[in-house]
């Protein structure tokens, strides 16, 4: 880009900051210098001019700049929304989104710590199946937001996180400025992003930002950062160079498929298989899939075991034995691992005991497994959510939503009358055995029905009461819960929920949570949320942009006031040296002043109930709750709770 | 029955279905108030919830068994329950614990749960 007046406009700035008090200090002093001779003898040389004297011809406006290109980048992505807290290494781009972009397409989110920002748009991007952007400062920024980008690199989530940087040493004012910039900021988080850049024209920054859209929506997908230099962001833009710069066209490619042969083979031994058993982990990446899997496991009549990574599977279904999944997977003789993630561990264990023996599950002898997934498709070493290694009989590598047409249709070309009428008969079987799983987690669910701390599937089931007849969405993690939503809820849709963090990095569930409620703002959908009480200190000011924006969310504090997976690490390691479990507490439990979730979400600007303790006060809270956020606004409500 | 499996798989070969008598019938007599107290301060909600209800992390306790069952689990547990050695919870302790969870109320018939319909 022209570098034509003589002093960058940067260099102007701070020149100016930084030499203006100076420059008039220096001015007085010469003139009395002049008036009063030195004394003779004095130690105290004379002030030297100021060497750096700004040339009259340097700009003090401009008509437009180089974010205002970018924004016109941006604009081409079809993105809604930019979640970020102000930072000035892209205060350039921020006032071009706000008045040259006029605060649409995207809208800025305010969020007050990038790792809300991250989660944000992590969470947004599960329910609307499209990227945010998350706009996070130079260096610090991006260190704040690394956890988050870490989770949303192990879930496969799309996100593009743009960033800002002074590249040009010359141009970074004392002090700050050098501390938030970096030859190479975004090797912070290079090993868990897709992909990244660092542009260095304007024309570089425009291929940058299409092609980080496009790789992070193709699976396997995954966040990308582009960091957008300040010299970029704010030089004057000159219409002889604005005429040479050109927009690459967005071009939506196909998701990588399994290859035909290999299909079909799949098919031969699915059909051919007496105890076949599907297990689909992050399989469901669009609303179609699980009906497509609905047609699979119809068509073979085999179970399937759900991973819950994303929303595979309706819940009610009668072939979904997700509560019987070990004596499910004893019994198969073919697998067919959907997106497992980690398929060592669908046949193998490693025990928390002493020495971590690693087993063989109790598995037939005769298995086969068949493997179908993108995860040898994005593959880094340093950090190890790519996990252990196990051979496929059958590995196909492509997106295996994308190549479930094309192994229904291969099953459909196996099946003889014959062969289905056989399978058929297996499936009366299994479809037998799906209304005892529902007794069964009824069965568990009233013990402790009327227990204070509130029990889990209480509170469940309290929600699901004022779920159940709207289009909804759960959007937080449920291992914690016991899985009971999974369990006892009628899960259909991929909306209803949509998996984790990824990498288990707490501080996820609270602002992915409000971004799934931004992605259903204004489609009549509820967003509930049950979230940890750990969770939502580490994050907790989402709830103030909760409120600034009027984003619809219901967040329900799983109040167990603790760290408590924690606590039963903690309490394994003293039980297995027979030590006292009495101080296991001591850094795992957060009360002492037990923390009051309502008062903090009402200093927030968020409808706050709580804490309730008496499971009869819970139901009528969430009514009210349920209320407000209907209005169009965010509720919490504290929930003292049983540990899990 | 998923719950009856789980427990034998854990080593619990005895039936489910143990009143409060028989579960102390072999042991010596508990205490159910120190033994609410006990499985809280030794951690056993923590898997098993406050009342012995049983979680992913932990199988329901309540109603308990009897007090060898009980007692062989917690010193040489089966699957990855960690091991309770005299030193920590002793044969007596054990027995109040026994008591507490015979002593919760029996849960509510799930098909006279309203929001279980």
């Amino acid at each position: 880009m022209s570098k034509s007046p003589k002093m960058k406009r940067r260099q102007f700035l701070a020149g100016a900051i930084a030499a203006g008090p100076v420059l008039g200090l220096a001015a007085a002093t010469n003139k009395a210098a002049a008036q009063t001779p030195a004394p003779r003898g004095s130690s105290v040389p004379p002030v030297p001019p100021n060497e750096n004297v700004l040339p009259d011809a340097t700009p003090l406006t401009e008509a437009r700049s180089g974010s205002d290109f970018m924004v016109d980048v941006i604009k081409t992505l079809n993105i809604d929304y930019v979640a970020c807290l102000p930072a000035s290494t892209f205060r350039g781009l921020q006032e071009s989104l706000l008045n040259y972009g006029m605060n649409t397409k995207p809208e800025f989110i305010m969020c007050l710590h990038e790792e809300c920002a991250v989660a944000m748009a992590h969470g947004y991007a599960k329910v609307a199946k499209k990227p945010m952007a998350a706009l996070v400062h130079g260096t610090v920024g991006l260190q704040h937001a690394a956890m988050a980008i870490y989770n949303a690199y192990a879930d496969r989530a799309p996100i593009v996180v743009l960033s800002g940087n002074i590249q040009n040493t010359a141009a970074r004012r004392p002090n700050v400025e050098w501390n938030h910039a970096a030859l190479d900021q975004n090797t912070l988080v290079r090993d868990f992003t897709k992909w990244d850049a660092q542009p260095t024209s304007l024309q570089g920054a425009a291929e940058s930002l299409v092609q980080a859209y496009d790789l992070a929506t193709t699976a396997p997908m995954g966040p990308v950062l582009v960091t957008l230099d300040a010299d970029l962001q704010e030089d004057p833009l000159e219409k002889t160079e604005e005429a040479r710069l050109r927009i690459p066209k967005l071009t939506r490619r196909a998701h990588p498929q399994g290859d035909d042969e290999s299909l079909r083979e799949a098919a031969k031994m699915l059909v051919a298989a007496e105890n076949p058993v599907i297990y689909a982990n992050r399989y469901g990446r669009s609303e179609k899939a699980p009906a497509l899997l609905v047609q699979l496991a119809e068509l073979l009549h085999a179970p399937v075991i759900d991973g819950r990574s994303r929303m595979n599977f309706p819940s009610r279904h009668k072939y979904n034995h997700s509560a019987r999944r070990e004596q499910a997977l004893a019994q198969a003789d073919v697998l067919l691992a959907l997106e497992p993630v980690e398929l060592w561990g669908l046949t193998n264990d490693v025990r928390d005991l002493i020495g971590r023996p690693n087993l063989r599950l109790n598995r037939q002898a005769n298995l086969k497994v068949i493997h179908i997934g993108t995860e040898s498709l994005l593959v880094k070493s340093n950090y190890g959510e790519v996990q252990r290694y196990a051979p496929a009989d059958l590995p196909i590598s492509g997106d295996a939503e994308a190549s479930m047409p094309s192994l229904i249709e291969a099953v459909k070309r196996e099946l003889t009358p014959a062969r289905t009428a056989a399978l058929a008969a297996r499936g009366e079987k299994l479809a037998a055995m799906a209304p005892r799983l529902l007794e069964q987690a009824h069965a568990d669910a009233v013990y402790g029905w009327d227990a204070s701390p509130i029990s889990i599937p209480r509170t469940c089931m309290e929600l699901w009461d004022h779920l159940k007849n709207e289009d909804w969405t759960m959007p937080t993690e449920t291992v914690f819960l016991s899985d009971y939503p999974h369990r006892l809820w009628d899960i259909k849709q991929s909306h209803n929920w949509i998996g984790g963090s990824g990498a288990q990095g707490v501080g996820y569930n609270a602002p992915a949570a409000l971004g799934a409620a931004l992605a259903n703002k204004g489609t009549g959908r509820v967003t509930a949320a049950i979230i940890g009480d750990g969770e939502m200190m580490m994050t907790n000011t989402m709830l103030w942009t909760a409120a600034h924006h009027q984003i619809p969310l219901l967040a329900i504090v799983h109040n167990n006031r603790s760290y408590h997976m924690e606590v039963m690490h903690t309490l394994r390691m003293a039980d297995r040296r027979s030590r006292d479990t009495a101080r296991i507490h001591i850094g795992t439990d957060i009360t002492n002043p037990n923390i009051d979730y309502a008062v903090l979400a009402k200093s927030m600007g968020v409808y706050g109930q709580g804490p309730i303790s008496n499971p009869n006060d819970l139901g009528p809270a969430i009514k009210r709750a349920i209320d407000v956020v209907k209005r169009g606004e965010p509720a919490l409500i504290d929930v003292v709770s049983q540990p899990r | 029955m998923l719950i009856r499996n789980l427990l034998i798989a854990l080593g619990f070969a005895v039936p489910l279905s143990i009143g409060a008598a028989s579960a102390q019938g072999e042991g010596p007599r508990g205490n159910a108030q120190s033994g609410k107290q006990l499985f809280e301060s030794k951690g056993c909600y923590s898997c098993h919830g406050f009342v012995g209800q049983g979680s992913r992390e932990g199988p329901r306790l309540a109603p308990p068994l009897a007090f060898a069952g009980f007692v062989a689990q917690l010193r040489t547990p089966r699957a990855i329950m960690p091991p309770y050695k005299e030193a920590l919870v002793s044969d007596q302790q054990a027995a109040d614990m026994i008591a507490y969870l015979a002593s919760v109320p029996k849960p509510p018939d799930p098909k006279a749960v309203k929001l279980l319909q």
